[in-house]
């Protein structure tokens, strides 16, 4: 630990620092596990992965330092300052350029479709894991869900935004087979939220948002999702919806996002698009 | 860069009949073994005979067979795995003499983390292959401190990853016949 220096706590278990080696900025995730086995054998896998995933727009796990408890380690990440709610919030007007939706899209994109060809399901996408360099509108996507989830569960910042609106149906229901799909459903999530500036499915509760998703992308039926009714036994509970227009809903994005829209946000995980076939949709075309 | 070579009329796909089996990953397969090969290099690990005082290449030909004695249920990959944390630890940090078998066996302990998928291995196991000169606490300094020297990093193309697919080129034999090959 010596290399770093504290500057600010962001939150709990999370610092900013410097590097005192290139006075570089760096973001600092302390990371706990039960002591007794020594390190997780599944926190190694996923560490070597992250150490071999290089790419532009995914934040660069830097270094991982042992920190001075024994069953602690800490991981150093690349700092950026500006995500994704406040990027809209500071620059609405840079926002309503078309162009501007069309670029950070395709980089999120660009992220995902290399995440998903190493078979890894982020789990988490969101605005505020996704950050945009204002210089340069360069965005990087951070933050595995897998830290929380497996090992520090109760970190969950109540500021924080509200993750579930950006979760897939098939999460919500508690499908247990889910897999890179719900990386795509999140990104359709943003694509919407980056044309409107506010959320698409945006429930007040986790427990509403899947009576919010119907309400706007039609309760599913074995013609729409074959199969649903049985994998999610209160669907009867749901109202009928029928799907409203998306173009409606999201004004402003041209008939081609629309379509595209509808892709990234198709309710059957089985029937969604790819990331790396929505790379090659129309809407990238000029 | 990798440069690439066109596929030639008389080549063989050895991949082709995994196509079928999801957990051969034969969509990816190219690009897992560029990656081998690209990193191959990087992680190459130098003789370091002359840097550590207290090893010779006879002590570490007995201490992989005193570990493979040590460790029966021990898979092939786990062991090729176990031998490059080993020596990539050496070559960068001296050892005593009586810690060098720890060393091994922590090693042995990563790589067995990092390859067998079901459950973790139980730490315990490992202090008894030790007959327990050192303690719970030691194997679980030395885990962290070995794992700080890689960097966490154990993407290392060992031997195994080339050896398994040369041996499918050699001539198409079956799983079982691989796994005599690489025992002997």
């Amino acid at each position: 630990m010596e290399k770093y220096k504290l500057i600010a706590k962001i939150k709990k278990g999370v610092f900013q620092g410097l590097c005192l080696l290139s006075s570089q900025t760096v973001t600092l995730k302390q990371l706990g596990f039960p002591d007794n086995e020594g390190v997780p054998g599944s926190l190694i896998k996923e560490i070597t992965l992250l150490q071999a995933m290089r790419h532009a727009n995914i934040i660069r796990l830097i270094d991982v330092v042992n920190h001075q408890e024994q069953s602690s380690i800490v991981l150093v990440y690349e700092s950026m300052e500006t995500n994704l709610t406040s990027f809209i919030r500071i620059y609405p007007k840079v926002m309503k350029i078309p162009r501007t939706i069309k670029e950070l899209l395709r980089q999120i994109l660009l992220a995902a479709s290399y995440y998903h060809s190493f078979n890894i399901v982020h789990g988490g996408i969101k605005p505020a894991n996704t950050f945009i360099d204002p210089a340069t509108n360069t965005l990087k996507i951070t933050d595995f869900v897998w830290p929380r989830t497996l090992f520090n569960s109760n970190t969950e910042d109540p500021n924080e935004e509200l993750g579930f609106c950006y979760k897939a149906p098939e999460i919500l229901v508690e499908h247990k087979q889910f897999s890179t799909a719900i990386d795509v459903w999140s990104v359709g999530c943003i694509f919407a939220e980056m044309v409107t500036q506010k959320p698409l499915f945006s429930a007040t509760s986790e427990f509403h948002q899947l009576a919010k998703i119907f309400s706007i992308m039609g309760t599913p039926s074995e013609e729409t999702w074959p199969g649903f009714s049985r994998i999610y036994r209160y669907l009867h509970i749901y109202n009928h919806c029928k799907p409203k227009d998306l173009r409606k809903l999201v004004t402003g994005l041209e008939p081609a996002g629309i379509d595209l829209l509808h892709k990234l946000l198709y309710m059957d995980p089985k029937g969604r698009i790819t990331a790396r076939q929505a790379l090659e949709h129309v809407y990238f075309q000029n | 860069k990798v440069a690439y070579c066109p596929k030639q009329e008389n080549f063989v796909d050895i991949d082709a009949q995994d196509v079928d089996n999801e957990l051969a990953a034969v969509e990816y397969v190219e690009d897992i073994y560029i990656f081998h090969k690209l990193v191959e290099n990087e992680t190459r690990v130098n003789d370091y005979m002359h840097t550590q005082p207290k090893m010779t290449e006879k002590k570490r030909e007995s201490l992989i067979d005193w570990m493979i004695e040590a460790r029966d249920a021990f898979m092939n990959e786990t062991l090729y795995l176990t031998i490059n944390i080993g020596d990539i630890f050496l070559a960068s940090k001296t050892a005593a003499n009586r810690e060098l078998r720890c060393v091994g066996v922590v090693a042995m302990f990563i790589a067995s983390k990092y390859v067998e998928m079901l459950t973790d291995p139980m730490v315990y196991d490992f202090v008894e292959i030790l007959n327990n000169q050192h303690e719970k606490q030691d194997v679980l300094v030395m885990e962290k401190w070995i794992l700080s020297q890689l960097e966490w990093s154990l993407t290392v193309p060992t031997p195994y990853v080339f050896l398994t697919s040369f041996l499918k080129a050699a001539a198409s034999i079956t799983p079982l016949e691989i796994e005599v090959h690489i025992y002997f």
